[in-house]
């Protein structure tokens, strides 16, 4: 007879290499994907990686992040999320299947035109975000999808080098900001970065105009992503040097001013800037 | 007659104010607003300790026609002065400055000594009243009958402010309390007031607390010679969501402690959170969780759900909650801005309110969530575990199939503890597991010392309530003895849990973090605090997991007639689509996941599906496939059980092995059929 393939659960003994303070999350996912036969390994659960780090565990439970099981030829066969109910009608179930496998091939389409290698992550790449957002938000129109839940399978289906959720969410963000953007828009030559900031400042488009007309003033221009961060206050804690008391204050007041709708003087614009060279 | 005893003379602060003043207004984007603000801050300032809500009173005028805006507070303690001075002004002539002199401070000072825990705290407030006119006339009565008046102007109409007594505007007020008269309202915040929806709007979102406890606020413009006289109301509340039930509809919480590492931050009371029926529109005031300073003035709306809530839930989400500052724990009075309109992004106790905030909320919404935020009904639940129990309880009768568990993933953990050369927790130990509100329990944290010379520790410990927020926090210090790595000295901290009839029954959460006498935490070797959490229930009884047993072996034997330890029902059968399959695989068991995975084509399931008229008569089919792989798996482990079979053993045990399936599929198709 022959023998039964390896399930899917696989316990396994991390390598040297990964034990204790040699674990890092990149190394662990690129081993446990050669020990699932090329799968994507769900997410170990934070107390186990402490554990590991802490040298206490040397041994892991491993499984596939998609729903399946490895067939006697050892392919993995990927099975539905759906399961009808005990008497349920089997062509609603039908229904709900082909629904899954449509969003299943639109997703993997999807994470292989959208990743870190096909849009490399710096300047520039605002326009394949905005892409990747209006082609999320055709797609949920189109079968009446909740965006939500895209964004999820997106992240559930992405493989070694497919972006999270938070990078997809920030693409459709960016469209439902900008559907007509256009063509020698300044936005298009922001990095991930610079746009994250910006929609993060605030849920209002009325200020993220603002926020877009203050970056595009000569007082702004030359403004590294970092600077960007500081100055919407998204990123305080991974700047260098000194950030004085008035600085933050005069940062303070420019966002202020950018919510509120006031009007920014040049002589406020500068002061800013001259706050961020400082920072 | 006021009382007056000095000669009238013109007070000019100490320094100049026009300008910083200026600078302090032209931050408000909205000038009225800033002036309905602190103007109200002044008035439920000066309420006694004790006044209930109900017996607060502002009356807010503006005469369009003439350009007057007048403010007036009633049964107030009014604007006294105090007994080193008289009406702002020292026997030496000099003006009162002092912090606790009502009439010197708000006079004589660009900050007042508020001291933070009043609404106001910077004592800026006068310059948006004054600043919005050419003159400004404030009157005082007091409860002991006394009263005063004063003016205020810029010199010449264009240096800076100046004041003076001005008894001949003086006069006794129907009630205790203050009023503020300032004419020729300027342009900008003329436009604003008699904007009266904007007006009315953001008195309701700033003192909705108030009012929802009987305050009065009354708002009354007159226009083209015309009165409108505005109470302000309550904002309507939305319906609320009750499709889960009307006790999930929303929350409350009386008291819920904020803390940072171990350390208490503040406390927020009478937390409420509710989830309306539909999302509240784009610039609806309402939506969020308004942060309500002391209970009295909204300060900002919380909105920063977590991400992972769907944007349809979250736009739904609002409510309160009362920050309570006090000259003691000046809660979040550093983290506001200027204007009392909002926190500091980056401010520490704001992150952990945040935090807090983040952590109720997410609990909250768990049953309105499914992926993609869609409604998941309880007969929902139960259908898609129905399958599963009759394919479990066929199995619990036919127990050759019980095998499960033996490959599974759940056996114990290795576990190589490497010696600690660092202060650690063993254990946090209690009396019992389980409690009911009223009662107390001792928690006992079981502490060791590897070091070589004796510590001094003192161990925080924290209740947290389902939610989970901290309800207690109680420090306990003790010297554990020295030690070493491999025999470490131990002690013993204590203290003593409430279970609180406020609190919520469920699973609460005791936590334990060690620190040293100066209150630093403890680390381990690699920059982790020392922090030990262990769950206990309060009226609480866990689910109890029930699986139904096909094997009757003794549960340590692993083996014997159907299985022993381990030997476990199906977790779940999962449907896959393999079209060039159809023939060579139709089902498929994973023991590492104890699921059965049936191919959608399957030639038997296709044509059981074609040829069925009941909704449930695939289901056989599907149990008839599973139970084939059930026997394949029964029928290896047998061939492993013996080195050699004649043939004479090869017939018997496939005949044995037909019977077991059949009996199974018998079994479920009367199961079915029940």
């Amino acid at each position: 007879m022959a023998s039964k393939p390896e399930g899917a659960v696989r316990r396994r003994t991390l390598p040297e290499e990964l034990r204790g303070a040699h674990f890092t999350r990149e190394k662990f996912m690129e081993w446990a994907r050669g020990e699932l036969g090329g799968e994507e390994p769900r997410n170990l659960e934070k107390a186990v990686v402490e554990s590991i780090k802490l040298g206490q565990t040397i041994e892991v439970v491993l499984r596939p992040r998609k729903a399946g099981f490895f067939g006697p030829d050892g392919r993995f066969i990927e099975a539905f999320d759906y399961s009808p109910g005990f008497g349920e009608d089997l062509k609603e179930a039908d229904r709900e299947w082909d629904q899954e496998e449509l969003d299943r091939e639109w997703a993997d389409e999807e994470n292989r035109r959208f990743n870190k290698s096909t849009v490399v992550p710096g300047p520039g790449s605002a326009k394949y975000l905005w892409e990747h957002g209006l082609r999320i938000s055709e797609y949920a129109k189109s079968k009446t999808r909740s965006v939500s839940s895209l964004l999820h399978l997106l992240d559930r289906r992405k493989k070694a080098g497919g972006y999270t959720r938070h990078t997809h969410q920030t693409s459709y963000d960016l469209y439902r900001w900008m559907p007509e953007l256009a063509a020698d828009s300044a936005i298009l030559g922001w990095s991930w970065e610079r746009i994250d900031a910006v929609l993060r400042f605030s849920n209002d488009s009325n200020v993220r105009e603002r926020v877009l007309a203050l970056l595009t003033r000569p007082e702004m221009a030359g403004l590294s992503d970092l600077q960007v961060t500081r100055l919407l206050a998204r990123k305080q804690r991974s700047m260098t040097g000194l950030v004085t008391t008035s600085a933050s204050e005069v940062l303070g007041e420019i966002r202020a001013c950018l919510r509120s709708g006031e009007v920014i003087d040049t002589k406020a614009a500068k002061r800013a800037r001259f706050a961020l060279e400082l920072s | 007659m006021p009382d007056t005893v000095r000669p009238i003379e013109w007070h000019t602060p100490q320094v100049n104010k026009h300008q910083v003043w200026q600078g302090y207004v032209d931050s408000y984007g909205n000038h009225a607003f800033g002036i309905l603000q602190e103007n109200g801050q002044n008035s439920f300032d000066a309420y006694a300790d004790g006044v209930e809500a109900k017996e607060m009173k502002v009356i807010i005028k503006y005469d369009a026609d003439s350009r007057v805006l007048s403010h007036r507070d009633f049964g107030t303690l009014g604007m006294p002065h105090c007994r080193s001075c008289s009406w702002g002004v020292l026997a030496s002539g000099v003006e009162c400055t002092n912090a606790d002199c009502p009439w010197g401070s708000f006079h004589n000072m660009g900050y007042s000594g508020k001291g933070g825990t009043a609404l106001g705290s910077r004592g800026m407030g006068k310059a948006l009243q004054l600043l919005s006119g050419k003159r400004t006339i404030v009157r005082t009565a007091l409860p002991d009958g006394r009263f005063q008046a004063s003016l205020w102007e810029r010199e010449g109409g264009v240096k800076d402010w100046q004041w003076r007594l001005a008894p001949e505007f003086a006069k006794q007020l129907s009630s205790p309390g203050s009023e503020f008269v300032t004419d020729s309202i300027i342009p900008r915040v003329h436009e604003q007031l008699i904007d009266e929806k904007a007006v009315i709007d953001e008195l309701q979102e700033r003192w909705f607390r108030l009012l929802s406890q009987g305050a009065t606020i009354e708002y009354v413009l007159v226009n083209h010679a015309q009165t409108q006289r505005h109470f302000v109301r309550l904002p309507a509340q939305p319906r609320l969501d009750e499709s889960q039930g009307v006790d999930k509809a929303s929350r409350s919480d009386l008291e819920i402690v904020v803390t940072f590492q171990g350390t208490r931050l503040g406390v927020l009371r009478n937390v409420w959170i509710g989830l309306a029926r539909a999302p509240f529109p784009e610039g609806d005031r309402r939506a969020g969780i308004a942060i309500i300073k002391n209970g009295k003035q909204t300060i900002a709306r919380f909105t920063e759900f977590p991400e992972e809530i769907p944007e349809a839930i979250r736009r739904r989400i609002f409510g309160f909650c009362d920050a309570i500052c006090t000259s003691g724990e000046p809660f979040l009075k550093d983290a506001e801005n200027a204007q009392h309109t909002g926190y500091q992004w980056s401010n520490p106790t704001y992150k952990a309110v945040r935090r807090v905030l983040r952590d109720i909320v997410k609990q909250f919404v768990q049953p309105f969530l499914r992926a993609g935020g869609e409604r998941i009904t309880e007969a929902e639940q139960e259908e898609a575990r129905d399958i599963l129990d009759v394919f479990n309880r066929a199995l619990a009768d036919v127990p050759e199939f019980g095998f499960f568990g033996r490959d599974s993933s759940s056996t114990k953990r290795k576990v190589t503890a490497k010696p600690k050369n660092y202060i650690y927790i063993s254990r946090l130990e209690f009396e019992n597991k389980s409690y009911r509100r009223g009662e107390k329990s001792t928690v006992t944290c079981v502490i060791k010392n590897p070091l070589p010379t004796p510590a001094p520790v003192n161990t925080v410990f924290q209740h947290f309530d389902p939610t989970p927020v901290v309800v207690q926090m109680t420090p306990d210090s003790v010297i554990v003895p020295a030690g070493s790595p491999e025999n470490p000295g131990t002690a013993q901290s204590a203290c003593q849990i409430h279970f609180d009839l406020s609190q919520a029954p469920g699973i609460h959460w005791i936590q334990a973090a060690l620190q040293d006498i100066k209150g630093n935490a403890f680390f381990d070797d690699e920059g982790h605090p020392i922090v030990a959490r262990r769950h206990i229930y309060c009226e609480f009884e866990p689910r109890r997991i029930t699986r139904i047993r096909s094997g009757t072996g003794a549960p340590t034997e692993g083996s014997g007639p159907g299985g022993g330890e381990g030997a476990l029902g199906l977790s779940g059968i999962q449907f896959f689509k393999k079209d060039d399959m159809r023939d060579s695989l139709e089902a498929y068991i994973d023991q590492s996941q104890a699921i059965a995975f049936v191919n959608r084509r399957g030639r038997r399931f296709e044509f059981a599906k074609e040829g069925s008229k009941s909704k449930k008569i695939y289901w056989p089919v599907v149990g008839e496939l599973i139970s084939e792989e059930l026997l394949k798996i029964r029928a290896s482990l047998d061939a492993e059980a013996r080195e050699t079979w004649n043939a004479e053993d090869v017939k018997n045990k496939v005949v044995e092995l037909e019977g077991i399936k059949a009996r199974l599929v018998r079994r479920m198709v009367q199961l079915v059929s029940e």
